[in-house]
Formats: structure tokens, C-alpha cells, sequence
């Protein structure tokens, strides 16, 4: 029995990153191709997304560019794929700050949204700090946190200070300090509604780029490489890899659990539909009695 | 040896590229007091922990400040000057609400309504004049953004312009 379908959805795509953003530290292979992708979860009561993308317009569009970012397509096209439409998501978690995963705010009109109160906290902090320290802040778009005061003034945004079991019913949100960003969030979806579950699903936000960074795809606690985290991080590794290990925990280590939503990888694992560059719908699961939209 | 036509010899080049990396310095800092000041009303109407924003403040106030300074300090083109001036005064006046105000439920409608217009015409302020002043995407800078293509991009505008 599952409650949730679960969607991954590529809205944008960068085609040349290095390596090493990736891997920390690893220079020895080519760079990658790197679709952006926001993930859908749809149950009988509830359309949930977890991350929102980027409007590419502004200081997105600025930002997006910067780095590399192109082919970026508008939600209403994107969630048009698994039959939705932005007015009808009435939750988003947001995992972190950045551009890519917080910006577009203004196209989601009826959405609750969650993000972690030290994410916001932290950052602003940071922010005070001088221009040579920008690295801990430089995918921030002053924008998002404009639009996400008007949020919280119109009671739709919660600042989460711990992991929350339940957010929404079979949906847990943990936060994860000092790793990708100030307190980033993965999202686990239990979706035989039991805790502990036999069908848990990790939507992982940027804790994971690739399944390069949990050892592979095969299942098993002591199969594929040792972790590698990514290299893009203002937390340390360590927290990284501890992210990494509680994540695999909470599917029972089936590393396939683990939705990356920089993986292009994930398209070839499971069905999916490649419609243009930047522009593609994996079905990651079905609920019960739910119908495919890849057909 | 001659100067080409319409290219800068390197001191005038060298004073244009200082010029236009002040006038970044200065978009950056009025981006990220934006940013600080719009994440300190988010703090102020989504937390329960008034202590949080409390602990901004004084670091707030001593980022308005500073760009008080670095602006008296800095001769820019007037119309960036202006501007500037403008838009750290805004958020300053805005520093100082948040500073006067209590508890956020004796917050009014129309108060809150009111700071997060100004929020949105600031920021529409520093877009425009990024845009305009400096023929590139400044907000960029302005966000904290000193990514190396930008970075590459804004040197080749300047060799050709």
C-alpha cells in the first residue's frame, strides 16, 4: 500500500559542471550534465512539493546564468507534466535558501510553506559579515526573502526548529546542520503510513548530487564504495557523511530510496519521460490507484 | 607608440576598473542590508523566538551604518549616489521600526502591509539601477554573487567598452 506517488521533475539543466562540485575533491573525471529538478508527491489528500526552483527572471535569472544554469522551463509547463498545476500544491518544503530551490515563490499562490528557522537565522547572520566571506551566501537571492516575508506576513510560511515527525501525515522532515548550507532539510517519505516503515522513500534536496555520494545503487548496508560527499558545502564533510548514513538508515539501505535531485542518473533507473533539454518527468512511484502520466 | 582610437590606455583603464568595482562594493553591501533586513521582518512575522531577532538588531544597525559610511566615504556617479543614499536610508528607517517595535502582534496591518511594499520597491530600485548604471546584471553582485563567469564576463565588457 502506498499513499504518496512521487514525482521527480527536471525544470532546468546545467550541462558542464565539474567534477569536483560533485565529489569533493575529485578531479579525475569528466565534468557531468546536471538537471535541476523539484520533486511532486500527490496522495489523495495532499499535492507536496519539495523544493519550488527558480524564476528566471531578476536576480534568478542573474544568478542562474552565473552559474551555467540554461533551458529553464516554467512550472505550469513542468508540473503540466504529471497532470498538476502550481495553484494546486498546497505544501512545499523548501530544503534550503539557495536560488534554485527557493526562488519562484510568487508561483505557487496557495501553497503552505516549511523551511528550517536556522536556515534563515543563520544566513543572516552571515550575510552581515563582510563581502570577502560571500561564499557562505552567494546563492541567496535577496528576492526570496522579500517574497518569503510576505509569506509569513499571510501565515504561510513555518519556520521549523526541529525534525518534525508528521508534517504531514507518513511525511517527516529532518534537518541537517552545518552540511550544504546553515540547516538544510531532507524529507522522508513514509509511504505504508507505519513508523517504522517498509517503504520509505529520502527526497535528499542538495545533501546528495549524485548517487555517487551514497556508494552506488546497490542495496545493502555494507554494498557498493564508501560514501563521498559533495563538494559544494559550507558545513563540513563529516556532517555530510552522517547526513548521508541517516538517510540510508531511514530506507533500510535500498540507495535507490534516495532521490537526488541533481542525478541524471535517476532517469535511467526508472520510467521516465525526456521531453527537451531541461524538461523531463521520472515516476519515482505510484500511489494506490493512482494512474502513470508517462503514458 | 600610438593609442588605438576609442581604447583606454591602461591608467585610464586601470581608474574606470576601480571606479566601476566601488560602485559594485557599494550595490553588494545595499544588496545584502536588503537582504538582512528582509530576513529580520520574515523573523519578526514567522518566529515565535523574539529573541532571535532581537540578537540581529544591533548587527542590522551596524550594517546600515556601515553603509552610511563606505557611501559618505565614496565619490560616485550621481545618479548611483542618489540612489544609494536612497535606498540605505529605506532600510535604515526600517531597522529603526524594528527596533521601536514590541511584540509582534501590536504589529498593525497597515504597518507591516507598508514595510513590505517598501521591501519590494527597494529591491525593484536595486534592479533597475543595476541593470541601467552599469549595462550588466550588478544585482548579482548585489546578491553576494561574485561567481568567476560573471567575474570573466564584467572584465570583457570592460576591455570592449
Amino acid at each position: 500500500m502506498s499513499d504518496y506517488s512521487i514525482w521527480l521533475l527536471e525544470y532546468a539543466s546545467q550541462p558542464d559542471v565539474p567534477i569536483g562540485d560533485v565529489l569533493y575533491g575529485k578531479i579525475d573525471q569528466p565534468r557531468r550534465r546536471m538537471p535541476y529538478c523539484y520533486v511532486v508527491l500527490q496522495s489523495r489528500d495532499h499535492v507536496v512539493m519539495v523544493d519550488i526552483g527558480y524564476n528566471h527572471t531578476d536576480f534568478g535569472r542573474a544568478l542562474a546564468e552565473g552559474y551555467g544554469v540554461d533551458h529553464w522551463n516554467d512550472p505550469v509547463k513542468v508540473l503540466g507534466l504529471c497532470g498538476l498545476h502550481p495553484r494546486d500544491v498546497d505544501s512545499i518544503f523548501i530544503t534550503h535558501a539557495h536560488f534554485d530551490h527557493f526562488g519562484n515563490i510568487e508561483a505557487f499562490p496557495n501553497a503552505h510553506f516549511y523551511i528550517a528557522a536556522e536556515e534563515i537565522d543563520r544566513s543572516l547572520w552571515a550575510l552581515s559579515l563582510p563581502e570577502r566571506l560571500n561564499f557562505m551566501t552567494m546563492a541567496i537571492d535577496p528576492g526570496d526573502l522579500v517574497k518569503a516575508a510576505e509569506l509569513a506576513r499571510r501565515q504561510r510560511l513555518t519556520l521549523i526548529e526541529q525534525d518534525i515527525v508528521d508534517a504531514l501525515p507518513g511525511i517527516d522532515l529532518h534537518i541537517a546542520r552545518d552540511t550544504h548550507t546553515f540547516a538544510s532539510i531532507w524529507v522522508e517519505v513514509r509511504n505504508d503510513g507505519q513508523n517504522p516503515s517498509e517503504d520509505s522513500w529520502v527526497v535528499a534536496g542538495d545533501l546528495v548530487y549524485s548517487y555517487d555520494n551514497i556508494g552506488g545503487v546497490a542495496d545493502g548496508a555494507t554494498a557498493g564504495t564508501p560514501y563521498h560527499p559533495i563538494g559544494i558545502a559550507i558545513g563540513s564533510q563529516a556532517n555530510l557523511l552522517l547526513t548521508t548514513e541517516a538517510m540510508l538508515k531511514a530506507v533500510d539501505y535500498r540507495r535507490r530510496r534516495v532521490i537526488p535531485v541533481h542525478e541524471e542518473q535517476v532517469m535511467q533507473l526508472f520510467p521516465s519521460r525526456i521531453l527537451a533539454p531541461g524538461l523531463s518527468i521520472t515516476e519515482i512511484c505510484l500511489a494506490d490507484g493512482a494512474t502513470s502520466r508517462l503514458a | 607608440m600610438s593609442q588605438m582610437r576609442g581604447v583606454p590606455d591602461e591608467s585610464q583603464g586601470t581608474t574606470h576598473l576601480i571606479a566601476i568595482r566601488l560602485q559594485q562594493s557599494l550595490y553588494t553591501a545595499a544588496g545584502r542590508l536588503l537582504s538582512q533586513v528582509a530576513g529580520a521582518v520574515l523573523l519578526l512575522l514567522a518566529d515565535h523566538d523574539r529573541q532571535r531577532l532581537d540578537r540581529h538588531l544591533p548587527v542590522l544597525t551596524a550594517s546600515a551604518r556601515n553603509l552610511t559610511e563606505h557611501l559618505a566615504a565614496t565619490r560616485l556617479p550621481s545618479a548611483s549616489q542618489q540612489l544609494l543614499q536612497s535606498v540605505q536610508e529605506r532600510l535604515s528607517a526600517i531597522v529603526l521600526w524594528l527596533q521601536q517595535i514590541g511584540a509582534p502582534d501590536m504589529l498593525s496591518d497597515r504597518d507591516i502591509d507598508a514595510t513590505l511594499a517598501e521591501l519590494q520597491h527597494l529591491r525593484g530600485m536595486l534592479i533597475s539601477a543595476g541593470e541601467q548604471s552599469c549595462q550588466f546584471s550588478m544585482i548579482t553582485f548585489a546578491a553576494g554573487c561574485c561567481c568567476g563567469s560573471h567575474e570573466a564576463r564584467f572584465d570583457a565588457r570592460l576591455a570592449t567598452s
